[in-house]
């Protein structure tokens, strides 16, 4: 009953109202209608009662009368009188009374046609037949002669209009019965039609109050709950005001016209406002910005409004009333009513300003480990340099030494000199590729080429080459013969950064065989999470060593910027940072590493296993 | 808000009472007929019974009167149609074969009882109706014979009739008439025990003024008006000389129903019976029941043959001039001799027989729509509350039937009897009652044929257009053409089923 709409009950309530008003009106007037009918048959009862009480003293004075030609004619038209009155009941429908009423009729007529019948005996055409009445006659007989015809024929008849007169003496009976049954109902009727008239009223009446009372009742808890809610309201706004206020973003909402309908105090403060009163119906152009980003802003506003759709998560400009400008993260969502039209816009931003200042600290940051990462490999490289030119040179430096030699003891020909300087021309001619790779490699790549990853692999191995010749580390090369997209001088970086770390892992075991397995494979799945749909195929370098693998505990920190668990001396801890950084985000691939067990040689052992995967060609295009 | 929906209720129940007030007056008579119309046990049902009109309210007056007492008790309606005698017959003969004309109950007089028997047009009683009436306390001479045929009972017990002797006590008590009779008759004057000696002091109290009220005083009254139940009168004396106490037949030979009415014995009675006529006052040839009666309490005659009507009618009735104390109550007289109809010879033996000829019954019709409301009707006007009732009331011609009605003469003082007079009345009638030599009514059909026929044979032979005999043989022969128009055979068998036999 508490969850009764008021509305319901009101339009139950009128119509409950309505209802009985008609249904009263209707009794009313059916009751009505059956006095009308009552009373119509009573009126017939009574006729039929005064046409039988006519017949009946019409019947009497059969005896009596001076004219007995005429006074039959007479009686004879009572009968039809009552037949006629008769086949109106039956008109009326009133069976049963009608019934019993006819049977005696029938009886009645039939002792009628009974006395027609004796009537029509030649005694009583005689012409001196109404010199005395009848029952003068029949008294005379009585006395004279018992036996004769004339007195015979007297007694039959008086005996059959004495019987007749029972029959109708009982019709009668019944029309008065009738009329009095009649009169019983019509009362009755008119009782019960004025109950109506005073019942039905009243019980609207009384409904009506009740009704009223219920009505005010509701109205009354509406009204608390009403007041309650509205406090709740307040109190329910008052924490969400508090709630925008303590949320470190900036809240607004506008109507369809770009007015402000109200704010968070972060906002208020942005625009140099104290009060949410104050920022009531302005637009962006009475605000501090209203000559730098105003026109934007209101652009935006109206696009979004226009289109329904959200603009999310996008970064603009505000001019402070202090006439800073920061940087915002916003997002403005359409606001609509419960039609779906949209009625104004709803705007929530962030000053983001210190966080783009900290994301360009980073990335320059981020440059200066790449430069860092870059002067490692640098130092990597001279020292290779370094070695790979100390043959050359010292080929160099004996060819000339000879020639010197020779020339000082004049033993010095021209074959002996033309071999040592094609000796040394083929040394700084070696000397001089050796440059061109490293040069080559330190050059940075403009964009996304594709290239045989047996390069990258072959130009990693050579780079360090003498580092895996001092730590007589086997390369198992099974490379296939595909091609990889991406920045080619980058990844070969990469290469060189894990197998750099793998040499360094292997220089570490003693006795056992130093391995590093290089392969390749090109997998249909790749980049995606288990739930899916598997849509990016990619090919995959494998680099997998034998050196006891990376222990668990450190697995998932190997990728963070400075962590190493090398002597400062021997590493930076960027070089995997970095590779992570080329790989994921210059070239939208991916890397992982995991601890595998490595078969070599018949032989297995426990290792570390990169796998770098990068976006197919083929896919990308 | 709670107050003024109080306040609200309050004068609406007020505003009800007020006007609960006001119509109050007028619906009173309105719901007086509610009360009255409640509904009872037949209401909507109703009956219509028929019962002759005879002489003021003889047998019909009960019945008019009770209808409405049960009407009211039962919320049945009882109409009483009261044709003439003859109306009556011819009604209920119509009735029979008229689909438009119908009788739920008919009272009828027992010489009526094989019009409606012998067709099977009568409802057997119901147990549950014996038990109502207390059939019990029936008397037996009653539901061996008028009630009953072929042993199946169909009436049931209105008015219990015995034809009785009625005569003047006081006079025949008075020293100076006793001598007188002595010194005429050399005998001592007493009450007539046979015809024979009835016909003496008939005779003897005819002509001269023994009662000194200065008016010419007769013999006798009976029953001899035409047309009327005189025949059942003459079939009570005749009975002494004609109905043998061997033999359960009385007016024909029941295996071939040839009337024994012209027999020495019948010829013997109407000659007593015309001789009887000499001593009754002038106009006896149409005196009907009701003037026999009027001519006994007057005072203008010595004797009288009657049902048990006139014992209740001299100390009742406001013409009556005697007291109950000069009424005589004898049994009706015998013979000598008795004529064995079998043997067709005179049996010297005194031969007391009783009649119970005209007695009245109530008969439910078997096409009755309403028959539980017919039989409850009959039962209530044969009760013994009701006969006891009109018994001892004079006018109704209801006289006694049951055992009942003889076992309290006190309150036939109410009556205007003495406890004297009422006793010796009962006994009377207790003595015609349980005499075994009983006749009844002819009661089978074309009963009111033969007893007309015979009527008017009698007249004749009154007249003196014809010899005793001859009148008989006449009547006989009239008998026998009325036999083999209603067919011979089915009369044979309806006059043994009449006989109970």
């Amino acid at each position: 009953m508490k969850n009764v709409k008021i509305s319901s009950v009101a339009l139950f309530g009128i119509f409950l109202i309505l209802l009985l008003g008609l249904v009263t009106v209707l009794a009313i007037f059916y009751f009505i209608v059956k006095i009308e009918t009552y009373n119509q048959h009573l009126t017939t009862f009574e006729k039929l009662y005064e046409n039988v009480l006519k017949y009946q003293y019409s019947t009497e004075k059969l005896l009596t009368t001076s004219n007995l030609y005429l006074h039959k004619k007479n009686w004879n038209e009572g009968l039809k009188k009552i037949e006629s009155t008769l086949d109106l009941l039956h008109l009326y429908e009133i069976q049963h009374n009608h019934d019993v009423m006819k049977d005696h009729f029938k009886i009645i007529a039939k002792e009628s046609e009974r006395i027609n019948t004796i009537l029509s005996n030649e005694f009583f055409s005689k012409k001196n037949i109404m010199e005395k009445s009848l029952l003068r006659r029949l008294g005379e007989g009585l006395i004279k002669n018992e036996k004769s015809d004339e007195y015979q024929l007297l007694t039959k008849l008086y005996d059959s209009i004495e019987y007749l007169k029972q029959y109708q003496e009982f019709l009668l009976d019944e029309a008065a019965v009738q009329r009095e049954k009649n009169q019983i109902v019509i009362k009755d009727q008119v009782k019960t039609l004025k109950l109506s008239i005073v019942v039905f009223p009243s019980f609207i009446f009384i409904f009506a109050m009740i009704f009223s009372y219920f009505i005010f009742k509701k109205i009354k808890k509406l009204e608390e709950d009403l007041l309650d809610s509205k406090d709740e309201l307040e109190h329910s706004l008052r924490r969400l005001h508090e709630i925008m206020d303590a949320v470190p973003v900036r809240i607004f909402w506008k109507d369809k016209e770009g007015r402000y309908l109200g704010a968070n105090n972060l906002l208020l403060h942005d625009a140099g406002f104290e009060f949410e009163s104050q920022i009531i119906g302005k637009n962006d152009y009475d605000m501090p910005w209203k000559d730098s980003q105003a026109k934007d802003y209101i652009q935006d506003d109206r696009k979004v409004m226009q289109s329904g759709v959200a603009k999310l998560q996008f970064e603009e400009t505000q001019t402070t009333p202090e006439g800073k400008t920061i940087t915002l993260l916003t997002s403005k969502v359409p606001l609509k009513d419960k039609y779906g039209n949209t009625i104004g816009i709803l705007g929530v931003y962030n000053d983001i300003t210190q966080i783009k200042q900290m994301e360009n600290d980073l990335r320059t940051k981020e440059k200066l480990i790449y430069q860092q990462s870059k002067m490692a490999a640098m130092g990597e490289m001279l020292e290779n340099i370094a070695h790979q030119w100390r043959q050359p040179l010292s080929l160099i430096s004996t060819s000339a030494s000879g020639v010197q030699l020779q020339h000082e003891f004049k033993q010095l020909d021209d074959a002996y000199l033309l071999e040592a300087m094609q000796r040394i021309i083929d040394s700084t001619q070696h000397l001089s590729d050796t440059i061109n790779d490293f040069r080559d490699y330190f050059k940075p790549d403009k964009e996304k080429v594709t290239f045989p990853v047996i390069e990258v692999v072959e130009k990693s191995l050579m780079l360090l080459s003498s580092k895996f010749k001092n730590r007589e580390i086997i390369v198992v090369n099974k490379i296939e013969d595909i091609t990889f997209y991406g920045y080619e001088n980058e990844l070969v970086q990469c290469v060189m950064n894990i197998l750099k770390n793998s040499s360094d892992a292997l220089e570490k075991l003693s006795e056992q065989e130093r391995v590093v397995i290089l392969q390749t494979n090109q997998s249909e799945c790749c980049f995606t999470s288990d739930n899916e749909k598997c849509t990016q195929k990619c090919d995959e370098l494998i680099i997998t060593d034998n050196a006891g693998g990376i222990p668990e505990s450190i697995m998932d920190r190997i990728f963070e910027p400075y962590f190493t668990t090398k002597h400062q001396l021997q590493g930076t801890g960027i070089g995997l940072y970095m590779t992570r950084e080329m790989i994921e985000h210059h070239m939208n691939g991916s890397i992982s590493v995991k601890n595998v067990e490595v078969n070599h040689n018949g032989k297995t052992y426990k290792g570390a296993q990169f796998i770098i995967a990068l976006p197919n060609k083929a896919q990308k295009d | 808000m709670k107050t003024l929906l109080s306040t609200a209720l309050l004068s609406a129940l007020l505003f009800f009472t007020g006007c609960q007030e006001k119509e109050k007056q007028e619906t009173q008579s309105v719901e007086q007929l509610k009360t009255q119309s409640k509904p009872l046990k037949y209401e909507g049902q109703s009956i219509t019974v028929i019962v002759p009109k005879l002489h003021a309210g003889l047998i019909r007056g009960p019945v008019m009167d009770e209808a409405k007492v049960f009407e009211e008790k039962t919320g049945a309606k009882i109409r009483v149609v009261t044709p003439s005698w003859n109306e009556t017959i011819e009604k209920t003969q119509q009735s029979l074969v008229d689909p438009d004309l119908h009788y739920d109950i008919f009272v009828v007089i027992a010489m009526w009882n094989g019009m409606l028997l012998a067709q099977d047009h009568i409802e057997p009683v119901p147990q549950w109706v014996k038990d109502k009436i207390q059939w019990d306390d029936v008397l037996p001479i009653y539901k061996n014979s008028v009630l009953s045929y072929n042993n199946i009972v169909y009436g049931m017990p209105y008015d219990g009739d015995c034809i009785n002797l009625y005569y003047r006590k006081d006079i025949f008590e008075n020293k100076d008439i006793q001598e007188k009779f002595k010194q005429q008759f050399n005998k001592e004057l007493s009450v007539p025990t046979t015809w024979d000696e009835y016909k003496i002091v008939a005779k003897f109290f005819t002509g001269w003024d023994w009662d000194n009220d200065g008016n010419i005083n007769y013999g006798n009254a009976l029953l001899r008006k035409t047309g009327d139940i005189a025949m059942l009168q003459f079939f009570a004396t005749a009975a002494a000389y004609a109905k043998h106490p061997d033999d359960v037949a009385y007016f024909f030979d029941p295996d071939t129903l040839k009337p024994r009415i012209n027999n020495p014995a019948f010829v013997k009675a109407l000659e007593d019976y015309i001789e009887l006529i000499e001593y009754a006052p002038d106009g006896v040839i149409n005196y009907a029941g009701h003037d026999v009666r009027n001519a006994f309490v007057t005072g203008q005659v010595a004797l009288a043959l009657d049902w048990a009507d006139l014992g209740i009618y001299a100390a009742e009735n406001e013409i009556s001039k005697l007291n109950p104390d000069q009424v005589g109550y004898a049994q009706i007289p015998g013979s000598n001799q008795v004529y064995n109809s079998k043997t067709n010879s005179w049996e010297e033996a005194l031969n007391m027989v009783s009649s119970i000829s005209g007695n009245w019954s109530f008969f439910v019709n078997k096409e009755s729509k309403n028959k539980e409301l017919a039989f409850d009707f009959a039962a209530h006007m044969t009760s013994k509350e009701i006969t006891t009732k009109y018994v001892s009331i004079s006018g109704n011609a209801v006289n006694p039937s049951r055992y009942s009605h003889f076992n309290d003469p006190v309150s036939w003082e109410q009556s205007g009897f003495t406890l004297d007079s009422a006793k010796r009345y009962l006994e009377t009638i207790t003595q015609s009652l349980t005499n075994k030599n009983v006749v009844y009514d002819i009661t089978i059909p074309g009963a009111g044929e033969y007893y007309q026929a015979l009527d008017e044979s009698v007249y004749l032979a009154l007249k003196g257009t014809l010899s005793v005999q001859e009148a008989l043989n006449q009547a006989a022969q009239k008998w026998e053409e009325i036999t083999d128009k209603l067919g011979r055979e089915k009369q044979i068998q309806y006059y043994k089923a009449s006989l109970n036999k």
